[in-house]
C-alpha cells in the first residue's frame, strides 16, 4: 500500500448548547479506536489537556452563537480551517437556546439576575453558526446522530463530502414499518423533519419533534393544515416549528404562514 | 388440477412443521396494524388481516442491501448472489391477491425489462403461500384495478370455505413439496368441498367493490395533463415518499459506497429511493428534471398508470390501497381516480350512433 497521509488535524469547539453533541463523540465507543486513527483531533477542549491554537484541517462546532464574544470566536475558527462543519442542532438551525429569540429578552435577564445584568454579553437573538461564517456541510440533530458523525468522518478522511438524507424522516419511519403518527392524531413533525436518525422517536412511539430542522423544500403550509386539523391551535403549530429551528422563521415559505 | 383441503386450526402446527426447512414470515400484529415477519410464535400470526403496513416486496428489494463487497486490500470484489442463495429458503405465509399482483408486477421489471440477479436469487428462494380476499379491506381497490385474483405467482393458494377449512390450490413444483413434506395436514378435496370453494367466489365478487373503472386511464391522463387536481395535491403533498415506500411495485433505487471505518474494505449498497425525492432526478451540473415538488407528484401518478403501461405491460397499481393508509396529508390515490374517472365520463362524446 502507498504510504499513507497524513491524518486531517480535527478541532472540536463548543459554543451555547449543552454539550451533549460533544459528549455524544466520546460515547462512540465502538469506533472511538478506529476513529482516532483516521483524524487527528489537536484540539477538544471537553476531552484534552493540551490544545493546539489551530490552524485544522477540519473544524467541528457545536453550539450557537449567543454572545458577541463568540461571534469573533467562530470568525477565528473560520480563518483557521479549511472545512467548518456544524454538529447538532443548536449550531446548525440555532437549537433550544434560540427559543429565547420568541421571548423578551430583557424580561428574561431580569427575572434570573434581577437588576444587575450589565455584566452579561447576550444578544438579544441566538443565531446559527451559518448566520456569521460559511458552513461547509452541517449534521443536525439533537443530540446529532452518532451514526451519521460517524459517516461522515469516514467521508472526509476519503476526500468526500459528507452525504446527508435530503429527504423527510418518513422514509426512514416506514421503513422501519412505523404506522403513521399523524395518522393517529399526534402532532408529529416527520414529514417537514430531515432525515437521519433513522426514525428514531416514531420507531419509539414517540412523535417527531423536529430536532434536525426542515426537509428541503419543506412544505410549512401543509403541514400546518394537518396539525391544525388534528386540532393544534396556530401558536402550538409555531412553537413546535420553531423549537429547534428558530432560524427557519427567516424561510421565505415560512413567512406565507399566518399564526 | 388436483385440489386440497386444510383445517384452519392446524395452521400453527403446518407452520411449526415448515420450520425445519424454511424460514417462514406472515402477517403479525404491531400496535395497532400488522407487518409481514418471521413467525415466531405460530398462533400469534393472523390469516384474518386487513392489510400490512409494508408489502412482501422487502423480501425481493430489501429497503438497503449490499450489492458488492469490496476489499482495497487484496483488490477483489465479490457480488452477494451467492449470500442470498445460500439463505433458508423462505415462505411468506399468507400473501393476498393483490401483493402476488406485485411480486408479479416486480418480476417484469427485474427478471424481464432488466436482468437483476439479486431480485432472481430471492425468487429463487422463496415460496409463496397466497390467500384469497373474500371481504374487501379497508382502503383497497384491487377489483377496480383487476387484481383481486391471481394467474399465477403462488405456489400454494388458500380460499376460505368455512369457518373451519381452506381450500388450498397448488400452482408449482414448490408448492408440492410443502405438500410432501408436511403431507399430515391436506386432505385431498372432495365434491362438496369444490362447491364451497365455488360459493366463496360468489360471496367474493359479491363483496368487492368496483365503483372505479379504469380502462381508459392512460387517455384520461393525457387529457388531464393540465387539470387543476395537480396543483391542488402538490399543496397538499409533502414529498415524503411514504406512499412509493409502502406500494407494492415502486422499485425505485439509489446506489451508494461505502467505505468502512479502516478504509480497508467498502460495499456496493442499494436503498430504495423514490421519485418524490428532490436529488431523484438531480444530474451533474446540478440540473434537476423535477425541480418543484408537486411536478413529482404528478411524476408519479403519470408513471403508475401511463408510463408502467409502456414499460411493463400493465399499470404500476395493485389496488392495495397502502399509499392511501401511508399518506400523512390524507392524498388517496383512489380519490384521484374516481376524480380522472368523471374527468372522462365529462368529455364530450357524441348521441346516438354505436
Amino acid at each position: 500500500m502507498a504510504k499513507a497521509k497524513a491524518k486531517p488535524k480535527v478541532g472540536i469547539f463548543g459554543f451555547t448548547g449543552c454539550a451533549g453533541c460533544q459528549l455524544n463523540i466520546l460515547n462512540l465507543e465502538d469506533h472511538i479506536v478506529d476513529l482516532i486513527g483516521l483524524i487527528d483531533i489537536t484540539t477538544w477542549v471537553m476531552a484534552k489537556a493540551e490544545n493546539s491554537p489551530g490552524p485544522w484541517d477540519i473544524a467541528l462546532v457545536e453550539g450557537s452563537i449567543a454572545k458577541k464574544s463568540e461571534i469573533e470566536r467562530i470568525k477565528k475558527i473560520r480563518e483557521n480551517s479549511k472545512i467548518l462543519i456544524t454538529i447538532g442542532s443548536c449550531a446548525t438551525h440555532g437549537g433550544l437556546p434560540a427559543m429565547r429569540n420568541l421571548r423578551d429578552t430583557s424580561a428574561m435577564k431580569k427575572t434570573v439576575y434581577g437588576d444587575t445584568t450589565d455584566h452579561l454579553d447576550i444578544m438579544d437573538k441566538i443565531m446559527p453558526v451559518s448566520h456569521y461564517v460559511q458552513v461547509d456541510a452541517a449534521l443536525p440533530g439533537c443530540p446529532m446522530d452518532k451514526n451519521e458523525f460517524v459517516r461522515a468522518v469516514k467521508a472526509l478522511a476519503v476526500g468526500k463530502t459528507p452525504q446527508i438524507p435530503n429527504f423527510a424522516v418518513c422514509y426512514e419511519c416506514r421503513i422501519r414499518e412505523n404506522a403513521c403518527l399523524l395518522k393517529e392524531g399526534k402532532f408529529c413533525m416527520g414529514p417537514v423533519t430531515q432525515a437521519g436518525c433513522d426514525a428514531l422517536c416514531p420507531s419509539n412511539g414517540a412523535v417527531c419533534e423536529g430536532c434536525r430542522g426542515p426537509v428541503a423544500q419543506v412544505n410549512w403550509g401543509a403541514e400546518y393544515k394537518i396539525l391544525q386539523e388534528l386540532g393544534a391551535t396556530p401558536e402550538e403549530i409555531k412553537r413546535r416549528f420553531l423549537k429547534y429551528c428558530p432560524s427557519t422563521a427567516d424561510m421565505e415559505e415560512f413567512q406565507e404562514l399566518v399564526f | 388440477m388436483q385440489t386440497y383441503t386444510i383445517r384452519k386450526d392446524e395452521i400453527p402446527k403446518l407452520v411449526e412443521a415448515l420450520k425445519e426447512e424454511y424460514e417462514v414470515f406472515g402477517p403479525m400484529p404491531k400496535r395497532t396494524s400488522y407487518v409481514f415477519a418471521p413467525v415466531t410464535d405460530p398462533t400469534k400470526m393472523n390469516l384474518d388481516y386487513d392489510s400490512t403496513i409494508m408489502s412482501p416486496k422487502k423480501y425481493y428489494l430489501p429497503s438497503s442491501q449490499t450489492l458488492m463487497e469490496v476489499s482495497l486490500k487484496n483488490a477483489t470484489i465479490e457480488d452477494t448472489v451467492k449470500d442470498i442463495l445460500d439463505q433458508k429458503p423462505k415462505i411468506l405465509f399468507g400473501v393476498h391477491s393483490c401483493d402476488i399482483n406485485g411480486i408479479n408486477f416486480l418480476n417484469r421489471v427485474f427478471d424481464g425489462k432488466y436482468d437483476d440477479p439479486y431480485f432472481q436469487a430471492y425468487k429463487e428462494i422463496t415460496t409463496v403461500i397466497g390467500l384469497n380476499c373474500l371481504e374487501p379491506c379497508k382502503y383497497g381497490f384491487c377489483r377496480a384495478v383487476n387484481k383481486n385474483f391471481v394467474l399465477d405467482g403462488y405456489d400454494l393458494f388458500l380460499t376460505e370455505i368455512s369457518d373451519t377449512h381452506y381450500y388450498v390450490h397448488v400452482g408449482s413444483p414448490r408448492g408440492d413439496r410443502i405438500l410432501t413434506i408436511a403431507h399430515e395436514f391436506f386432505k385431498e378435496a372432495k365434491e362438496e368441498d369444490g362447491a364451497a370453494f365455488t360459493a366463496a367466489l360468489h360471496k367474493k365478487h359479491e363483496n368487492l367493490p368496483v365503483a372505479l373503472h379504469i380502462d381508459n386511464i392512460h387517455e384520461t391522463l393525457d387529457l388531464a395533463w393540465d387539470d387543476a387536481i395537480w396543483d391542488e395535491l402538490g399543496e397538499k403533498c409533502m414529498n415524503c415518499g411514504s406512499c412509493a415506500l409502502v406500494c407494492p411495485t415502486c422499485y425505485c433505487f439509489d446506489v451508494q459506497d461505502e467505505v468502512d471505518l479502516s478504509i480497508s474494505k467498502a460495499e456496493r449498497v442499494r436503498k430504495w429511493d423514490t421519485c418524490l425525492f428532490y436529488d431523484f432526478a438531480l444530474v451533474a451540473g446540478n440540473h434537476n428534471f423535477r425541480e418543484d415538488p408537486p411536478a413529482r407528484l404528478k411524476y408519479r401518478f403519470y408513471h403508475k398508470f401511463r408510463g408502467a403501461i409502456h414499460d411493463q405491460g400493465e399499470i404500476a397499481c395493485t389496488g392495495c390501497g397502502r399509499c392511501i393508509d401511508a399518506c400523512p396529508a390524507g392524498i388517496s390515490i383512489k380519490d384521484v381516480l374516481f376524480r380522472l374517472q368523471e374527468y372522462w365520463a365529462a368529455s364530450p362524446t357524441p348521441q346516438g350512433g354505436l
